[in-house]
Order: C-alpha cells, then sequence, then structure tokens
C-alpha cells in the first residue's frame, strides 16, 4: 500500500501504519483511524439502540440492572465472573430480574467496582440533559436561581428509580 | 520525581512497540518491524469455543509471545514479574522508576483513559511503558497515543488488576542484559522459521492457513450467533478495525511483515526477500479490502448467504496467497538463506 493511499483524516484517533514511501522503502505512516475516520456515526448508532433498548427493558424489569450495564461495557458472562470472582452459574442468575432480588450487599460492591459505576447506579437510571444553567454536583449554594432541579420517580422495576433533571417553568 | 528521559514513538502495535522503545532506550538499534518478524508475530487463528458468545478471530501471536521469542532468538534478557498483591506492585514499580527504569506493564486497555471513550475496549492484554511518577499520577508512554499520556494511580492499579480472561496480573517488564553483539541473521533465519511453521504446520484446523479457510467456511453462520442486526452490524464491522485499527499496522499486520522482509533482505543480503517482501505488501493489501468489504456490508446492513460469501471468499482467495507465499518462503530459507 502507497502512502498516500493510507491517510485518514481523523485527528481524535491516530495510529500507526505500515506502507509504501515514496522512495519505494516501507517505513511507519502516522494516521487518523480507518473506522474512526469513516464509520464512527455507525457506531453511535449502534451503541445508541443497544442502550435505547436495554433501558426500556430495565424500567420494565426484564432484565436487572447487572445485565444492562454488562451489555454496555461489552462483556460476557465468562469475562464477568472472572472479572467478579463470582461463579458463572451466580454471574447467570444475577442477570435476570428474579437473581437481582437476591444478589448480597457486598456482591453487588463486586459488580459495581468491575462495571466501573457506583454502587447506587444499580438502582437508579441517571438521565441529564445539557443546561449551561445548571452543573451537575457543583455550586449548590446558587442551585435555587437556576431553572432545573433533579426528581426521583419511580418505574415498574421496584428496585429502579429515574433520576432526571427537571426544568422549572420561566 | 519527574519523567525518565524517555524517546516516546508511536508503533503499530503495543507489544512490539513496548519491547522496541525500551531496547531502544537501553542502546539497542532496532525497528519495530525486526522485532515483530524475529518474534514471528504473524499469525492467523479462528476460534469458536462454548465459553464465547461470537466467533473471533487473531491476526498475531498469543500476547507476550513476542517478546518471549524475540529474547529467546537474541540473547536478550528481560526481567519480568507478576503480583497477587496490588500494593506491593505498585512499591516495587515505583522503586523501579526512582532509579531511573522505565518498566513495561501489562494492563486491560479500556481503562486508559486518555483515549477517547468509543475506542476503550475491555482487552487485558495491552502493553505501555510507565515512564515517571508524580504525586498522584504516572506517566505513561503508550504505542498507540501520539503523545505521552497520564494516568492516574487508582487507573493503573484498575488496569493491571483486572480479572477475566488473561487477567494481567500486575505482570511487568524491563530488559536486564543485552548482548554486546546479536547475530542478527540467525535470529532473523529463527524467525522466518517460526512463521512458517505457524502458518502451514501447526497441525489444528483453526490456526495459520488453515485458520483462515476455516473463517471463509464459518463467515456465513455469524448471524446465528448475533441477538440483533446491530450486533451483527457490530461484529462485521469489527473485522475491519482488527484488521486495520486495532494495531496491526494495517492488512492484519501484513504491512509490518513486509517492511520486516524488505530490512532481512539487507541484513541477509538477498535480493529474492526484498521480491517477497512486495509480494507479502500486496497480500497486506488484499487483507485491506477484505477490511473495506466488511465495512461495507456493515454499513449497509445487507447480511444475506451470498453477500457474506463475498467476504469468505475473499479470505479463500487469501489463504490460496499465504500458502503459496509461505511455501516459497520455506524453499527460500532451505536453498538460499
Amino acid at each position: 500500500m502507497k502512502e498516500k493511499d493510507l491517510l485518514v483524516n481523523c485527528p481524535e484517533h491516530q495510529l500507526i501504519l505500515y506502507a509504501e514511501k515514496n522512495d519505494g522503502t516501507y517505513g511507519p505512516v502516522q494516521t487518523g483511524a480507518y473506522t474512526a475516520g469513516n464509520h464512527i456515526s455507525e457506531h453511535y448508532k449502534i451503541v445508541g439502540n443497544l442502550n435505547k433498548s436495554l433501558i426500556e427493558r430495565l424500567q420494565n424489569g426484564e432484565i436487572s440492572p447487572i445485565y444492562y450495564y454488562m451489555m454496555i461495557e461489552d462483556l460476557s458472562v465468562s469475562e464477568l465472573a472472572g472479572r467478579t470472582r463470582i461463579s458463572k452459574i451466580c454471574v447467570k442468575k444475577h442477570i435476570t430480574p428474579e437473581g437481582f432480588k437476591k444478589v448480597s450487599i457486598s456482591k453487588l460492591k463486586r459488580y459495581a467496582d468491575v462495571l466501573n459505576i457506583p454502587l447506587a447506579n444499580m438502582f437508579q437510571i441517571i438521565h441529564t440533559i445539557e443546561d449551561r444553567n445548571w452543573d451537575i454536583g457543583y455550586q449548590e449554594d446558587i442551585g435555587s436561581s437556576k431553572s432545573s432541579s433533579i426528581s426521583q420517580v419511580n418505574t415498574k422495576n421496584q428496585f429502579l428509580v429515574e433520576t432526571k433533571v427537571i426544568q422549572k417553568l420561566k | 520525581m519527574t519523567q525518565i528521559p524517555f524517546r516516546h514513538i508511536m508503533a503499530a502495535h503495543c507489544e512490539s512497540g513496548t519491547v522496541t522503545a525500551l531496547l531502544n532506550h537501553h542502546g539497542l538499534n532496532i525497528t519495530e518491524p525486526m522485532v515483530f518478524g524475529i518474534a514471528s508475530g504473524i499469525f492467523f487463528a479462528y476460534f469458536k469455543t462454548p465459553m464465547m458468545d461470537f466467533p473471533m478471530f487473531a491476526v498475531r501471536s498469543m500476547p507476550g509471545q513476542v517478546r518471549i521469542k524475540f529474547a529467546k532468538r537474541t540473547g536478550v534478557k528481560f526481567k519480568t514479574k507478576k503480583y497477587r498483591n496490588p500494593a506491593k506492585a505498585e512499591k516495587e514499580l515505583n522503586d523501579l522508576l526512582d532509579h531511573n527504569q522505565p518498566v513495561a506493564v501489562q494492563v486491560d486497555f479500556f481503562y486508559m483513559n486518555y483515549f477517547p471513550p468509543w475506542f476503550r475496549i475491555h482487552v487485558n492484554v495491552h502493553f505501555i511503558t510507565i515512564i515517571g511518577r508524580e504525586g498522584n499520577k504516572y506517566y505513561v508512554s503508550d504505542s498507540y497515543h501520539p503523545q505521552i499520556a497520564e494516568i492516574d494511580r487508582e487507573a493503573l492499579t484498575k488496569s493491571r488488576f483486572a480479572g477475566g480472561s488473561m487477567a494481567p496480573k500486575g505482570f511487568m517488564f524491563y530488559p536486564v542484559h543485552i548482548p554486546d553483539k546479536i547475530d542478527l541473521g540467525k535470529a532473523i533465519k529463527d524467525g522466518l522459521k517460526g512463521t512458517i511453521y505457524n502458518m502451514l504446520k501447526i497441525p489444528l484446523p483453526f490456526v495459520g492457513v488453515k485458520g483462515i479457510r476455516r473463517f471463509a467456511d464459518k463467515i456465513v453462520d455469524w448471524p446465528g450467533y448475533a441477538r440483533d442486526e446491530d450486533m451483527l452490524a457490530d461484529r462485521i464491522f469489527k473485522i475491519t478495525v482488527f484488521l486495520e485499527d486495532q494495531g496491526t499496522g494495517g492488512g492484519g499486520f501484513r504491512f509490518l511483515y513486509a517492511s520486516f522482509l524488505q530490512e532481512a533482505s539487507k541484513v541477509l543480503n538477498n535480493p529474492r526477500l526484498n521480491d517477497m517482501s512486495r509480494e507479502m505488501m500486496g497480500i497486506g493489501d488484499s487483507w485491506r479490502e477484505i477490511s473495506l468489504a466488511a465495512a461495507r456490508i456493515a454499513k449497509q446492513r445487507d447480511f444475506s448467504r451470498e453477500r457474506l460469501m463475498e467476504i469468505g471468499n475473499m479470505l479463500y482467495g487469501r489463504a490460496d496467497m499465504e500458502e503459496r507465499f509461505f511455501t516459497n518462503l520455506k524453499k527460500e530459507l532451505i536453498n538460499h538463506i
């Protein structure tokens, strides 16, 4: 492959490919990644669709939060079992809504650590919005002058609430 | 302390890049393709085990083998260590850094938070070089990152002690002995011999050229493993990612191997190897055609048997090409090298 034929414009994801230089020698070329440069929107679409369908199933109590995060992090049951050091048989149970009811807090903490979330997120879905007048977790003292507040509402899933930003009417 | 003076260079592949950078740091002038070629890094395998939700393929040798084989064939010695205790691993890493020793560590790529989120996946066999520390952060030379990066202590520890398949267990390595004179010619010959064995002779139906043919046979079965169309599209896109963007140097490592053959032809003074490097570059181009075809099919979402067989037929073609290539390389090795 000639150097010029490999070049992709993608500053966010640079990599090294080997190609034929102008003088006929082969060597490294720094360029953008082909997939990220050409198909990143497809990736976002796939991840977005997966997230949407999983959230819906989670709200309806059809899947367990452990299953949700396992899928989002693209882990298999075997991989999750290996990482949490919880047996595969137990993981298979815990990813069902019925099995989730029986997970001990200490095991749930192990799942949360491996899935890189706070334990509390096993029991809530957080919806965020982009709002310049409101900063999550910051400047609490000026919160009253802002246009939004946080609300937690129950879902059909008895173990789960939705945490979301409510925009006040002006 | 701050950073150890270390020449950071990007590389095609994390393991060969890390080994090369460490050897360069210790005064051995060697390139990534030479490290990769001597270590017989080029490979092919197609896997589907009951433990796996979806089939996968590999275009390089087992993680760790680049360092092991390169050391065996050149006489370079690496100090290696695994740990059970994260605190002990961190202390020993810090001690080495404080004595100006850059250290390569094995990590779960997911925690390398200097990369964009969409690029980071859970894979336990990424290699980086730690080149300094300051307060709660470490300085990292990562072959896939354009500059020296920083990672916080917590993320580094988590990445070094992630569980699951091929868990890093705190693994680290650094060179402790580089021979005054390395017989590069002999190392290259051993590397060629190892590669020929890997691609043609391993008596397993899913590795080497046989592995490429198995992939060609089985790709039409992929829709049966997918839970939905999105998943299938994602997995077919991953053919492109694995061949081009995930640290292969392009064309599933074939371009990198062509560069090795070109360098080897000069070391061994064998012009025929230079011709073969051109042939390997052409094989790399044809693997890239598969990458582009896979991306097209995934984007168009036409997963009919006929479309998947297009990729299958291309794979059969690459298997034939590589069988011819490595058979000729074997003849060349026996007769002229």
